[in-house]
């Protein structure tokens, strides 16, 4: 059986999803969810329903525990609720669940509705809550993410092609809605430190060698400015033919740049076709 | 007036990492001093015993100790270089010597005494010197 789809609950707010939103679906028995909760993006909870529901509303909190005793805070409004009627012969309902934030203990509090008969009275309605617990968790990897780019530096006139590594002092979901407001109220959330390497040459008006057979390094700031796009600047180290036309050997130099570029998951690009060369 | 000194702290520093980021282009080939590229020196050379009436010069060109392996063409105005197809042309290559990168041609002038110009060419750069010849005649004290 398929699930129900609720839109998300605040309302007045509109969530614009630009990808396929991750499901985590709910151990009721067990009173967790499946797997560790996604942050900073808005995604599926999938709910059994559980026998002889009539209702089921969704209240999300924060769990925080402080000198041993645990206090929840409720960050999502309770009116989100389904009747019978909203998922007719499904098994399963699904609430939208807007972003939250890494590294915290969240508890989806589950209020379930039944309607008990009464013989030949009225049915009598019954409520009883579900607690499940999650946490949002992270690893190594949501603190560095992989980008392309264009980078001008500004002695040698070089363009090249840029792909690099950023590390953040935060997790960092790429799938968030990243906006130029939070460069002021998230500024770690923008700010990185990146290590790269030009592969590709576009246009120089100076000699410029690459250092490596891969390219040129480059070290640098980036600021996330919009969604996926950065700017940054840094230090990109190449080599120059000697100026002495009888010395064979090339002499070190660096350059300052600039960089404009966006957020690329190779695992998403290569993953696939290294799947198609196995498998062949 | 503390935060002035912050801002003001930043920016040299930016200054600073800016200069350091931006280290000078290697200069255009032809602003390279000649002196850096080919220096010619002659020797008379008293180990070779010319014969009756010609005198033997060693001519060399010193070249950077990193200079790649390259050739010298040499050429003269009067006399003959030894071992030359072309009398006044030779083409000899560069070798590691005491001090630095050298190649060496040896020009020998028969009854022409005068005053030979001898040029050195590397990679399209010329340096010149100038041999006097003063041929040896036996019997001259």
């Amino acid at each position: 059986m398929g699930a129900l789809l609720v839109p998300s609950p605040s309302e007045g707010q509109e969530v614009v999803v630009r990808y396929p939103l991750k499901v985590v679906e709910v151990d009721l028995s067990m009173g967790r969810v499946a797997a560790p909760l996604p942050f900073g993006e808005v995604f599926l909870l999938k709910v059994p329903v559980p026998e002889g529901a009539s209702e089921i509303a969704l209240d999300v909190r924060t769990v925080t525990i402080i000198n041993g005793r645990t206090t929840t805070t409720s960050t999502m409004p309770a009116q989100t609720h389904l009747t019978r009627a909203d998922w007719g012969p499904r098994s399963a309902v699904v609430f939208q669940v807007p972003p939250l934030r890494p590294k915290e203990d969240y508890r989806f509090a589950l209020t379930v509705s039944r309607t008990e008969s009464l013989g030949v009275q009225a049915g009598r309605l019954k409520k009883g809550e579900a607690r499940v617990t999650g946490r949002t968790a992270t690893t190594f990897a949501d603190y560095v993410t992989t980008d392309a780019g264009l980078l001008v530096a500004s002695r040698t006139r070089y363009m090249g092609a840029l792909t690099s590594l950023h590390f953040y002092t935060v997790p960092i979901n790429v799938r968030e809605d990243f906006s130029v407001g939070q460069l002021f109220t998230e500024p770690r959330k923008a700010l990185s430190v990146f290590l790269g390497i030009t592969p590709l040459e576009l246009y120089t008006e100076a000699k410029v060698d690459k250092l490596y057979p891969v390219g040129s390094p480059v070290i640098g700031l980036g600021l996330r400015v919009y969604r996926n796009a950065r700017i940054g600047a840094g230090v990109m180290f190449f080599e120059q033919p000697d100026g002495n036309p009888i010395v064979e050997s090339s002499v070190d130099k660096r350059d300052l740049f600039f960089t404009f570029g966006f957020d690329v998951s190779y695992g998403a690009v290569l993953g696939p076709i290294a799947g198609l060369l196995g498998a062949s | 007036m503390i935060a002035r000194r912050w801002v003001a702290l930043t920016l040299a520093a930016i200054a600073t990492a800016c200069d350091w980021a931006r280290s000078p282009l290697e200069p255009d080939p032809a602003s390279v001093a000649l002196d850096e590229i080919i220096l010619l020196s002659q020797t008379r050379t008293p180990a070779v015993m010319p014969a009756d009436g010609e005198s033997v010069d060693t001519i060399r060109a010193h070249l950077p100790s990193e200079a790649k392996p390259t050739t010298v063409q040499f050429r003269t105005t009067l006399g003959r270089f030894q071992g030359a197809e072309t009398p006044n042309v030779i083409d000899v290559r560069v070798v590691p010597g005491a001090d630095g990168m050298v190649a060496e041609a040896v020009l020998v002038a028969a009854d022409s005494a005068g005053v030979a110009e001898v040029r050195g060419v590397v990679s399209g750069f010329t340096a010149l010197t100038t041999v006097a010849m003063t041929p040896i005649h036996e019997g001259a004290q």
